[in-house]
């Protein structure tokens, strides 16, 4: 699928009442979201800045994140480069705070990047024991956020 | 006397090793402050250690960090870059990526996205070329269906010929034609190697040329449509496209055939109403006839052979340029003088010519009157196999070639880099072949220095 063949997907579903599009083909996974609050015209270029969002050789959505063990002290590093979030939105509660339990796949935070909110899901189930980023904070690939204790 | 500020504050530099230190100097005696980007292979490298801020943007593999775009944006917002250095490598010639900057309000230090995709089009560059009538090598107009085609273009143009894939590159799908006799089996084979290697077997034809000398113009142009060209270099030592030793000016150029040479650069850079800085490739035959090749839309590993004639800094050129401000001198400001031959240093096992990664234990680069030396390797540093393995490059300047060759000789003597293999020993015998120092090149100059075509020892003594 190259860019052209992108550009007049995005444009039909703009178009359309489509509200969420999922596409996946060899080598590019498409997922686009159109959100009340933003503009028809802004979605087709986050859409595609999602689409670069994956390295041609990996077909999941986010790359995992390094598993580091030291008695049983899973730690959550970001995957991307941007700005970490502890709530949904700004006058939203947080999505975990210090003490509570996790599940595998529940959201931990987000990391907003390109205008972007990418949804930072647990990989391992166990009791959030330490937060690392603060809210607002800019990350890095790699940056530790959370410490999970999985028994 | 107040200057007033340029409107870049802040450049992130999209790459790694030599070059990014390269860009940094210039960021510093310019005032703008640098982000770094890093994989998590470099965190001890020496231009996340000078720059002023740096970002980890991915792992050690270049598709997930050096080429992650998102990573590297999401880099330029955090760090409120204004400007993005993409370096040569990796994302420099991407249009796309150069479009992304411009869509994030990212100024991009190099041509815009639309220069860089019409000159990445082998095809077009040339069509646009011959318009304006800049030499491009004879060729078939369009592809050559069928053998016939084939043999009618080929006897146009005059044997020698090489069959090219249009879709192709990295020498697969080229058959060189000597007689029209050879051109029936080439064809075929040609083409169905082509089909298999890129899925589309359309060839076309060009005149091949035996002997042919890399001849190189630097160009600089601004956004006041001032275009201008900085000489020469000839690149012809070079092996698989790899170049190895560079040098400005070209032994082969007369100050004619310069001057004829310089205008067509001018001609097509004009053409295309290019800026920043850019290069025009030729390949110059043995009867002094030159053809463009390709242009290259970036800064080049080479520029620095142009540095030390003119005495000029192309980075901070390109800097101002991506600033809106025009190039700091005009073209009869220009003083050439001298002549600069660069060696590249690569970490390479001289006998099977492959990378040879491994730590540098001991580290001595040459020093002296007219030595320059563009590295980020140190003492105790990682030469990792993730990246291309060159080391460092040293450029000398001398009064006149021969001062030059004789510096370069004694500069690589007095390099130390222990640990690793390196291409040093194929250096020194190059520079002391007397076809070399009679100025005497052509591309495949290095065919005899390569390991099976060395003399073999007979068996009886």
């Amino acid at each position: 699928m190259n860019l052209q063949e992108i550009k007049e997907l995005l444009k039909l579903i703009t178009e359309s009442n489509i509200q969420e599009f999922e596409l996946e083909r060899a080598g590019i996974k498409l997922k686009i979201k159109k959100a009340d609050s933003l503009s028809i015209q802004s979605v087709p270029s986050i859409s595609r800045l999602e689409e670069k969002l994956l390295p041609e050789t990996k077909p999941e959505e986010t790359p995992a994140e390094a598993e580091e063990k030291t008695d049983n002290l899973y730690i959550v590093k970001s995957p991307i480069v941007g700005t970490f979030y502890r709530s949904p939105s700004p006058d939203a509660l947080p999505y975990i705070e210090k003490g509570e339990e996790v599940t595998v796949g529940q959201v931990l935070c987000i990391v907003e990047a390109m205008k972007v909110m990418n949804e930072i899901a647990s990989e391992v189930e166990g009791k959030v024991v330490k937060i690392f980023a603060k809210n607002e904070q800019p990350v890095e690939y790699g940056e530790e956020l959370f410490a999970i204790q999985t028994s | 006397m107040a200057k007033k500020p340029l409107k870049i504050e802040k450049i992130l530099i999209a790459n790694r090793g030599e070059i990014a230190l390269r860009i940094i100097w210039s960021c510093k005696e310019l005032g703008i402050k640098t982000v770094a980007i890093y994989s998590e292979a470099d965190k001890d490298a020496l231009h996340v250690r000078f720059a002023d801020e740096e970002v980890c943007v991915g792992p050690a593999k270049s598709s997930e960090s050096y080429l992650n775009i998102p990573n590297i944006i999401s880099a330029a917002e955090i760090t409120g870059a204004d400007a993005i250095h993409p370096g040569y490598g990796f994302l420099a010639e991407n249009p796309d990526f150069a479009e992304i900057c411009e869509q994030c309000n990212i100024i991009f230090i190099g041509p815009s996205a639309q220069l860089i995709h019409q000159m990445g089009d082998k095809q077009q560059a040339r069509k646009i070329m011959k318009e304006v009538g800049v030499p491009v090598t004879p060729g078939s107009e369009d592809i050559v269906g069928s053998l016939d085609e084939a043999c009618k273009a080929a006897r146009n143009i005059g044997y020698p010929v090489i069959l090219k894939a249009v879709a192709g590159g990295g020498g697969r799908g080229m058959r060189i034609i000597s007689l029209e006799k050879e051109l029936l089996s080439a064809f075929e084979s040609a083409q169905s190697e082509a089909k298999n290697s890129f899925g589309e077997g359309s060839l076309y034809i060009e005149k091949y040329l035996r002997y042919p000398r890399h001849i190189e113009f630097q160009i600089l142009g601004d956004t006041e449509g001032n275009i201008i060209h900085l000489g020469e270099r000839e690149c012809s030592i070079q092996r698989r496209y790899q170049k190895l030793i560079e040098e400005s000016p070209s032994p082969a150029l007369t100050p004619r055939l310069r001057k004829k040479m310089a205008e067509a650069a001018l001609r097509g850079a004009q053409a295309v109403g290019y800026h920043s800085a850019g290069t025009m490739e030729f390949l110059l035959d043995q009867d002094n006839n030159f053809y463009f090749n390709e242009m290259n839309t970036r800064i080049q590993v080479e520029h620095t052979v142009t540095e030390e004639i003119l005495r000029i800094d192309l980075i901070k050129e390109q800097i101002k340029i991506a600033a809106g401000e025009p190039i700091s001198f005009s073209q009869r400001d220009l003083n050439f003088r001298g002549s600069s031959i660069e060696a590249r240093i690569y970490a390479e096992d001289p006998e099977t010519m492959n990378p040879s990664p491994g730590v540098i234990t001991a580290f001595n680069i040459p020093k002296g009157p007219g030595v320059r030396v563009d590295t980020a390797a140190h003492e105790g540093c990682w030469i990792s196999p993730y990246y291309d393995p060159l080391i460092a490059k040293i450029a000398v300047y001398g009064n006149d070639r021969q001062e030059a060759i004789q510096r370069l000789k004694r500069a690589l003597e007095s390099l130390i880099i222990d640990g690793i293999k390196t291409n040093v020993p194929l250096h020194l015998k190059i520079i002391s072949d007397p076809d070399f120092v009679k100025g005497n090149l052509h591309t495949h100059f290095l065919d005899r220095f390569l390991p099976g075509q060395a003399n073999r020892v007979s068996a009886k003594a």
